[in-house]
């Protein structure tokens, strides 16, 4: 009986209180099984091209994600639109000025530095839903994309092209998408990052314990912002051209691959390797999608699907289970 | 909320802008000042703008956005947003335009076939928002493009048939009601406000919407069924979409998949700057100002020279301005 009672609360292995642990593990599962998926179907995989189309999706997810940590359905929707912006700048006015990588990106990061504060201050200040500050915003930079670049932009013969190709023998979008990642394992570690997940968790708790919330979500805002603007490169290199018309084309993708990653949509919760794996998944059920020659008027409905699945996930996984009440 | 604490002040210390901001409160004046402010403006440098047919046109247009922004309301009070009017809209104007045709349907039965598949599809989206607790921005971006995916992969292929003479007659500037000399789409439009504004101000189903809306938690203990709140205003949001689609499909003739973006800014734009707040107070009479606005403006402007682009970047900052007057939240440290 003793031996019984002893055995009995040994560690069972409990799939909820994992995935709890480990948010990103769900999305990390999803994209081993989808990449050898598209290793057997497709053995030229080549893995520098392959890197430079998932850059960009990476790129918006990582954006998205600082907002979506400062909780209060901080979701930032100018995530796309500035992305584009990004590329209309860079290829309409900096490239043509002739500034070269360290002149042009700084410029790239002191413009999202701005637009990410401005959405942060219009929501700190005035106290507005941050849906709704985005989605107006998104409007403004959708509209100023349309007027920057009436007819779609493109580039030939720039540094950025290597971002799609390999820097010596390392792929280019891996030394892009080192930027981020690593500003962010850094920030994550730091005062900041704390004092971030705390305002995410509950913001009224960490206001009394003395936190700048309104700095927080403000710096958590511009980062995004700035991250965004990097994406602009990444696509740029990956199509060589910018058009206004894609100013919408992340919102809807990278919501999907950050709540797929495990990242709370009511903040607080998750991290940069749930938005890399979220990101990876969603790309690689679209490599299956164009595999199996899906022809592109079924996308918006996949898209659509796949985003209400990823959500629906994501919102499961990273719920706690109910308190009885 | 603000209107109540504003007339209780009111009582104890009578100032003239005190009472002004009280009035605000209940009823949109300033909106219908700047509407009638704007359209002055342009009657005066826009020659034939004051022309009885291009009032018309100009309640046409603006009656496409308000039956647009019908669900958009309803959506808003109760704290959610719905971008899915965008899909439902290009839905229901090729179900009956092109569907119709690729599958050799008579109009009704297109119409019939939307009817059902449209309450699904939104009543889905209130289940998924209301039982995950997700934002409704998120599901009904997703929805948008489901509704519009499953159309636009029925109807593939096929160019657009365009909608049958009657139904055209129904939003055309020149069009009669029963010899009055009034497009019929501007009488449905003010048909549906008055009974909008029935069922808000004076049904149980109104009461139980602005409950929900207003605090979700206290409706639900006053045995208010929020779940099924969420489910009949999503579903109620989509049917009011895709029946718009068909008034759309009879105004625009030809029909393509963007079409249904610009008519969502719009209505978001029209229900915020009529001074419905999210999770309420509001309602539709104020959607309908709202609409006459953005609709004035943007006329008075465009025939100023002004370009898409613009207009785009005007509706943000023109919802950015209404919700700053009227959404604001608590702040923090009232929260603490």
């Amino acid at each position: 009986m003793t031996t019984a009672i002893r055995t009995a609360p040994a560690r069972r292995f409990d799939l909820s209180v994992f995935v709890r642990r480990y948010p990103f593990a769900f999305a990390l599962v999803i994209s081993v099984v989808l990449l050898a998926l598209n290793l057997i179907v497709q053995p030229n995989f080549g893995p520098v091209q392959q890197l430079a189309s998932y850059a960009p999706i990476a790129f918006a997810a990582l954006a998205l994600m600082p907002a979506i940590l400062s909780g209060r359905g901080g979701i930032d929707l100018t995530v796309s639109p500035v992305m584009t912006l990004s590329g209309i700048v860079f290829i309409g006015y900096l490239n043509p000025a002739g500034l070269g990588t360290f002149v042009a990106v700084p410029i790239l990061l002191v413009i999202g530095l701005v637009i990410g504060t401005v959405n942060g201050l219009l929501i700190v200040l005035l106290r507005l839903p941050p849906v709704v500050v985005t989605l107006a915003m998104m409007f403004v930079y959708t509209g100023i994309n349309l007027k920057l670049a009436p007819s779609p932009l493109t580039i030939s013969g720039s540094w950025v092209r290597s971002l799609a190709e390999s820097i010596w023998v390392i792929p280019g979008a891996l030394v892009g998408l080192a930027v981020p990642v690593i500003a962010w394992l850094l920030l994550a570690r730091s005062a900041w990052g704390r004092t971030l997940y705390a305002v995410g968790g509950n913001d009224a708790t960490a206001f009394s314990a003395g936190i700048n919330v309104a700095f927080v979500r403000i710096s958590a805002f511009a980062l995004g912002s700035m991250i965004a603007m990097l994406g602009g490169l990444s696509v740029v290199a990956l199509t060589s051209s910018a058009a206004a018309s894609t100013s919408s084309a992340y919102v809807m993708l990278s919501i999907a691959a950050v709540s797929l990653g495990g990242i709370s949509l009511a903040g607080g919760r998750g991290g940069v390797a749930g938005a890399l794996f979220g990101a990876a998944a969603i790309f690689l059920v679209q490599r299956m999608l164009t595999v199996f020659n899906v022809p592109t008027i079924w996308l918006t409905l996949v898209y659509g699907l796949i985003l209400i699945v990823a959500v629906i996930l994501g919102a499961v996984l990273t719920t706690r289970r109910r308190e009885r009440s | 909320m603000s209107t109540f604490e504003t007339t209780g002040v009111l009582t104890t210390r009578t100032s003239g802008w005190r009472r002004l901001v009280a009035i605000q409160g209940r009823f949109p004046i300033l909106q219908i000042v700047i509407t009638l402010g704007v359209f002055l403006f342009g009657a005066l440098t826009l020659p034939g703008l004051a022309s009885p047919s291009s009032i018309v046109s100009i309640l046409v247009l603006a009656s496409l956005v308000g039956i647009a922004a019908i669900g958009q309301t309803v959506v808003v009070l109760i704290g959610g947003i719905d971008m899915s009017v965008a899909g439902f809209l290009v839905a229901g104007a090729l179900v009956v335009t092109q569907l119709a045709s690729v599958y050799d349907l008579p109009f009704w039965a297109a119409a019939l076939l939307l009817i059902p598949c449209s309450i699904l599809l939104g009543g889905f989206v209130g289940w998924v928002c209301h039982r995950f607790r997700i934002d409704p921005l998120i599901i009904t971006l997703a929805m948008s493009s489901i509704a519009l995916g499953l159309v636009v992969v029925q109807s593939q292929g096929i160019v657009s048939a365009g909608a049958p003479t009657w139904l055209s007659n129904l939003t055309s500037p020149t069009g009669t009601t029963f010899g009055i000399p009034i497009p019929p789409v501007i009488i449905i439009w003010a048909i549906v406000g008055v009974v909008m504004w029935l069922v808000l101000s004076r049904t149980v189903i109104g009461r139980r919407l602005y409950a929900t809306g207003a605090n979700p938690r206290a409706a639900g203990l006053s045995l208010v069924k929020t779940r099924w709140v969420w489910i009949g205003v999503f579903a109620f949001s989509a049917l009011c979409a895709s029946l718009g689609g068909i008034l759309l499909a009879a105004f625009a003739g030809n029909v393509d998949p963007t079409v249904g973006g610009p008519y969502l800014f719009q209505s978001l734009a029209a229900v915020v700057i009529g001074g419905t707040v999210f999770g309420g107070p509001g309602d539709y009479t104020r959607t309908i100002v709202g609409t006459l606005m953005l609709m004035v403006l943007s006329t008075v402007l465009v025939g100023h020279g002004l370009t898409g682009s613009d207009q785009q970047i005007l509706f943000g900052v023109v919802i950015l301005l209404a919700v700053a007057v009227y959404g604001r939240e608590k702040k923090l440290r009232d929260r603490v």
